[in-house]
């Protein structure tokens, strides 16, 4: 029972240190702050994208 | 709440990426809206519906580039708010009539929270959700 719940851990174990390093792999993320001006929208109809 | 396209009650079901094919067009996250409740549409509306935020990612191969507006914090999947919308007729979409003045999160205790700047957003904060669509509902009527 013991040696089983042992490779349980350490499978386990593993899987969490390989979804870190493919966390740690992934692409920087470069914040940017946008501020969105509501009241410069046009009303009633046809808002336009922008 | 006239001029709103839709005042509406819903939890977001998922979220994803939208880049118009526009040129010039912001980035947007699009957002499944389950609806719970309609308080004022001008027309009927689906059970789910699309609302774009501005916003979202840009991959750019070395970097992904995150917009994200300004003291708004994205939705949360799951999570229950109340919505003023404005019809997008180029999205073919919901969008925020007044942005973080147009949404209020119901939190699980039944108080609003908002990160809207307006009076009308600090006279709902941490007010009862109930009495705050009761009161939309009766606003709606008297139109």
């Amino acid at each position: 029972m013991i040696p089983t719940l042992r490779r349980f851990a350490y499978i386990a174990t593993l899987l969490s240190v390989a979804v870190s390093h493919g966390r740690a792999q992934g692409k920087p993320i470069a914040i940017t702050n946008m501020i969105v001006d509501y009241a410069d929208r046009p009303w009633p109809q046809q808002v336009p994208l922008w | 709440m006239a001029s709103a396209s839709a005042v509406v009650v819903g939890r977001i079901r998922d979220m994803r990426n939208y880049l118009p094919p526009q040129n010039g067009a912001t980035v947007r996250t699009m957002y499944t809206l389950d609806v719970a409740e309609v308080i004022h549409s001008e027309w009927p509306l689906s059970q789910s519906i699309n609302v774009f935020r501005y916003g979202g990612d840009i991959d750019e191969g070395v970097r992904v580039k995150r917009i994200v507006e300004s003291d708004f914090p994205a939705f949360m999947p799951g999570r229950e708010y109340v919505m003023f919308l404005l019809w997008n007729n180029i999205l073919n979409g919901f969008e925020l009539k007044f942005g973080a003045d147009s949404a209020y999160e119901v939190m699980p205790n039944g108080t609003i929270t908002t990160h809207g700047r307006s009076r009308l957003a600090h006279a709902q904060s941490g007010r009862s959700a109930a009495a705050m669509i009761a009161d939309l509902k009766k606003e709606a009527v008297g139109r």
